[in-house]
């Protein structure tokens, strides 16, 4: 099925990343998978963008790294969200939810 | 919380750095793994799979060069790469390269240099493995401990784990070249005390302090090198010392240094063991130095209030002669640098200014090349440099610049080193201790460094502050930045100008200080009078009248040898302190409490007056040995004679000793001029002269009047000694004026260390002033050439451009005011004789600065005059 490569904007990819991992920690690839999966295969993350984004979601303290095994048996950089990040995830959402509801309100005007 | 760990992420960057460029490979290499799988899954061969997941992934490359940015792990290869753009700019213009180099390498390695004197000299003045813990016990400031107080403290003090008594004479060695050397009479614990273990051989110990005991002596290690050529059979072996036999049993080690007040300038080659008899003594008799170390963890605070305690029952049993006897402990290393510390820590500020002078030197130079590199810069910052990337170009710079000052600077400080060590008057050891090592060029990596960063530092604002959009017009002399540019290059002129101006009145002032030293003693500096130096030691000169009648013997004879005017022998030279005495005049009476007047006393023969060119101003000298010889003559100097009798004729006034029975009862024959105790003494002492057989040391000083410069006459007085003493060596034979130069030596290199330290400086300054007005004159060609196309004649240029430097120079020198008035008035103990805050020196700064700066601004002035107007105005 085509995907669309949706344009994200970097702080977009902030807020998904954030929300994917609030549920358990995942590794990089698990996390492009997912947000792919739950999104019903229109968001694709930029893999090239997601690395660097991971990193440096890390620098600011939202995101912890460790390494682990992966299901396949191989060791792999898994991520969890810190409380930082809870807040930061918090936050995030309130801005788009307002963002996503103006938009809304000025397509619905005729 | 946050900080901590991006401090911690940045320090694993940089320290694991392969680390981290493997994990973030590891990494990206698991998604590609996992992706390929994913495709292999789905049914595409393993090579069209791996194909596509690569495809997916993106410029792997650029990702991965991404992620090490993030992390920072890639700023190790940014640095080199930026440094090594930085040397291949400084390559393509090596007499600017030239220029700040060595500016950089002058300024770091004056200050290496001055950081190896102050270690030292100041930090750690001698080696000894207690040098913390050795102390002196003084019974007041600069006063000798009595015998019975010594084996009083010995036994009552709890603070010293070894604490002994010395004095310091002079010794005669003979053999084939007799001379004379330091040397000191010890007890066991004054060597235990420095902790150190003989080279050979033993110490000596308190069986050898008993009456009756073989006489015995430890030699230094210089000695037994010089004189006995190193020869480890010495020990057991007899040397004739003071024409005696005395047995060597121990050889110091070669870096023991034995400090003590009052050695200067001599150096201790011989110990003997000092015999103190307890009985038979009075309280007062015996001046020994006390040395000794502290015990473990014992503070020199609590010494000194053990020791005052200890004192205070002294004076409570023994009120006549302890009354004024407080007792002090001081430690050893205070001692040697009390009157030093100061001045090293003063010409180590000032080599610091120079420094500081040389960087902002430096970095007014880059700033003003950097116009230069504007659009490059531009060009970067466009394509993404972030500011960190830009500041660390702009200080890779300054970091070079200072990394060759830094080896150039390494050279200059082994040079600097040298000629110190030949102009100052250093032992041995110090001369050893003064050697750069590793600690040296750790400092002087780390200030190379500094000063990088600091002449780098506005180079990189500048070059921070261009705006991407400004750079795009084709008028880049007007182009943004230079506005920062323009106030850093204004600001670190005017701090240049402001150093140098305080460096200048310091040299100034040291300078005139010097000249009023030189002054004050030109009547001593006379290449017509000779003095030297006798040791009448050993048995034949046992008896006083024995050592009275060779004395005045030897004065004749040498006053009648042909082209001497007069001779004479003291007790004490001009210029050296020595023994001084508490007397009685007038009605005054013994009262232990009481302080009296303090006089310093010389024993000579009647020639000396004539021989040293010390004036009569009233009444007779004394008369030499025979009929009419009045041994209770004595004769004072103005001093004594205006504190004492105070307008009155001091002639036929009796001095008594302050003490309960008047041993002796003076009468002043006559008044001589005043002589100073020390080159630096603003007030001459009270002084008496009286006759030498009152002598009670064994040195004596011959000083010989003649009417050649006096140099001549050293092997015919030799001559004549050797006809009636053949062992007896003539030691120190120098002129008065090589006596002044050597007394006034000190003041002599501080002198000069500040002048050299104001020359480079106002050097620096000029050369700045030179670039920054070049510059200047740069900016400006086309407000130049519009003035003249109006009208403007080129002496008005050449007044512009002057006005412009002048009006820097001035707003430095206002500056410079301030500081020099807090600075100097913090000099004022360390100067003679001349007030720091007085008009004249500071007016003979600000004369210095304004000359260099004169020089400095005629150049550009007379570039500013020559543009040519259309020219100026066409080549924007």
């Amino acid at each position: 099925m085509p995907t669309t490569k949706a344009e994200l904007l970097q702080g977009t990819l902030d807020l998904l990343i954030l929300k994917t991992i609030s549920a358990a920690p995942m590794h990089g690839y698990a996390i492009a998978q997912r947000i792919q999966q739950r999104s019903d295969d229109v968001l694709v993350v930029e893999e090239g963008s997601l690395y660097p984004c991971l990193y440096r979601m890390e620098e600011k303290g939202w995101i912890a790294a460790e390494w682990g095994k992966s299901e396949n048996n191989r060791r792999a950089k898994y991520y969890s969200l810190t409380r930082a990040g809870r807040k930061q995830l918090e936050e995030e959402t309130a801005i788009w939810e307002r963002v996503h509801r103006a938009i809304t309100l000025v397509l619905q005007t005729a | 919380m946050k900080l901590m760990r991006t401090i911690w992420l940045r320090i694993r960057s940089l320290w694991q750095r392969r680390e981290v460029k493997q994990e973030i490979d590891e990494e990206l290499r698991f998604h590609l793994d996992q992706r390929t799988e994913e495709f292999i899954a789905a049914g595409m061969s393993p090579e069209d799979a791996a194909r596509e997941a690569r495809k997916r992934f993106g410029n792997w490359q650029s990702v991965r060069e991404e992620c090490r940015d993030v992390r920072g792990a890639s700023f190790g290869e940014g640095m080199l790469r930026d440094l090594r753009f930085s040397l291949r700019i400084l390559a393509k213009s090596p007499g600017f390269t030239t220029v700040a180099v060595l500016m950089l390498a002058i300024g770091i390695g004056s200050v290496t240099t001055m950081f190896g004197v102050v270690r030292a000299i100041v930090i750690n003045p001698f080696f000894s493995p207690n040098a913390d813990r050795l102390a002196l016990v003084w019974s007041k400031e600069g006063q000798t401990v009595s015998t019975l107080d010594y084996f009083d403290i010995r036994e009552q003090a709890t603070s010293f784990a070894e604490l002994g008594a010395y004095s310091l004479q002079r010794v005669n060695l003979g053999g084939d070249h007799p001379e004379s050397l330091g040397s000191a009479s010890c007890t066991p614990g004054v060597l235990r005390a420095f902790g150190v273990t003989p080279a050979l051989g033993r110490w000596l110990e308190p069986s050898d302090e008993q009456k009756g005991a073989p006489p015995v002596a430890v030699i230094s290690h210089r000695l037994w090198q010089q004189s006995f050529a190193g020869d480890p059979g010495l020990i057991g072996r007899p040397i004739r010392l003071n024409g005696a036999n005395v047995t060597v049993v121990g050889i110091m080690p070669a870096d023991f240094e034995f400090c003590s007040p009052w050695l200067y300038p001599y150096t201790c080659e011989i110990w003997r063991p000092l015999q103190l008899q307890r009985d038979q003594v009075g309280r007062d008799t015996g001046w020994w130095l006390v040395m000794g170390c502290l015990k473990e963890g014992v503070t020199l605070a609590a010494a000194d209030a053990e020791i005052k305690a200890i004192g205070a029952r002294f004076k409570a049993a023994h009120p006549n002669t302890n009354a004024r006897k407080p007792f002090l402990v001081s430690s050893l290393r205070f001692e040697m640098t009390r009157y030093s510390s100061s001045y090293v820590w003063m010409i180590f500020g000032a080599a610091a200014l120079v420094l500081l002078v040389a960087c902002a030197n430096v970095a007014s130079m880059l700033l003003a090349r950097s116009v230069r590199r504007h659009g490059e810069f531009g060009v970067r910052i466009a394509l993404g440099a972030t500011p960190g990337q830009i500041l660390r170009l702009a200080l890779s710079e300054g970091l070079l610049l200072s990394l060759a000052g830094m080896i150039a600077g390494a050279g200059v400080a082994v040079a600097d080193v040298r000629v110190l060590m030949f102009l100052a008057h250093v032992a041995d050891n110090r001369k050893a201790a003064l050697v750069l090592d590793g600690h040296a060029f750790a400092f002087a990596a780390g200030l190379s460094l500094l000063a990088g960063l600091l002449a780098g530092f506005p180079p990189a604002l500048a070059a921070l502050r261009i705006s991407v959009a400004d750079l795009l017009r084709t008028d880049s002399r007007g182009a943004a930045g230079s506005n920062t540019r323009h106030r850093l290059l204004r600001g670190l002129i005017v701090t240049q100008i402001a150093v140098a101006f305080i460096l200048a009145n310091v040299a100034v002032l040291f300078s005139a200080s010097y000249a009023k030293l030189i002054e004050a003693n030109a009547s001593l500096a006379t290449d017509y009078v000779l003095s030297a130096e006798l040791n009448l030691c050993g048995a034949r000169y046992e008896k006083n009248d024995v050592q009275t009648r060779f004395c005045e013997q030897l004065a004749e004879r040498v006053a009648a040898l042909p082209g001497v005017a007069a001779a004479g022998f003291t007790s004490q030279l001009p210029l050296r302190g020595g023994a001084s005495r508490d007397i009685l005049v007038n009605d005054e009476v013994f009262d232990p409490a009481a302080e009296r007047t303090v006089a310093e006393c010389s024993e000579v023969t009647p020639g000396y007056f004539a021989a040293a060119g010390i004036p009569l101003l009233q009444g007779r000298t004394l008369r030499a040995g025979g009929v009419g010889t009045n041994v209770n003559d004595v004769v004072v100097n103005r001093a004594l004679a205006e504190k004492c009798w105070p307008g009155k004729d001091p002639l036929g006034k009796i001095i008594r000793p302050n003490a309960a029975v008047a041993w002796f009862q003076v009468r002043v024959v006559g008044v001589v001029g005043n002589v100073c105790r020390s080159a630096g003494e603003p007030k001459p002492p009270p002084q008496m002269y009286w006759t030498i057989d009152r002598a009670w040391g064994k040195n004596t000083f011959l000083v010989v009047r003649s009417q050649r410069p006096g140099g001549t006459l050293a092997p015919v007085l030799q001559h004549s000694i050797a006809e009636l003493d053949p062992d007896l060596p003539l030691s120190r034979i120098r002129t008065f004026q090589t006596m002044v130069h050597e007394a006034t030596q000190d003041s002599r290199i501080v002198a000069w260390l500040t002048n050299y330290c104001m020359i480079v400086a106002i050097g620096l300054v000029a050369i700045g002033l030179y670039g920054t007005l070049s510059y200047h004159v740069l900016q400006r060609t086309r407000e130049i050439g519009v003035r003249m196309a109006l009208g403007a004649s080129r002496r008005d240029v050449v007044h512009l451009i002057f006005r412009q430097g002048f009006g820097w120079v001035l707003m430095g020198i206002t500056i410079g005011i301030g500081g020099a008035l807090a600075v100097t008035t913090t000099l004022r103990a360390m100067v003679y004789e001349v007030n720091p805050l007085n008009p004249l020196s500071l007016t003979a700064a600000t004369g210095a600065v304004a000359l260099a700066a004169a020089v400095a601004c005629w150049l550009p002035a007379r570039r500013a005059s020559r543009v040519d107007p259309m020219a100026a105005l066409r080549c924007e």
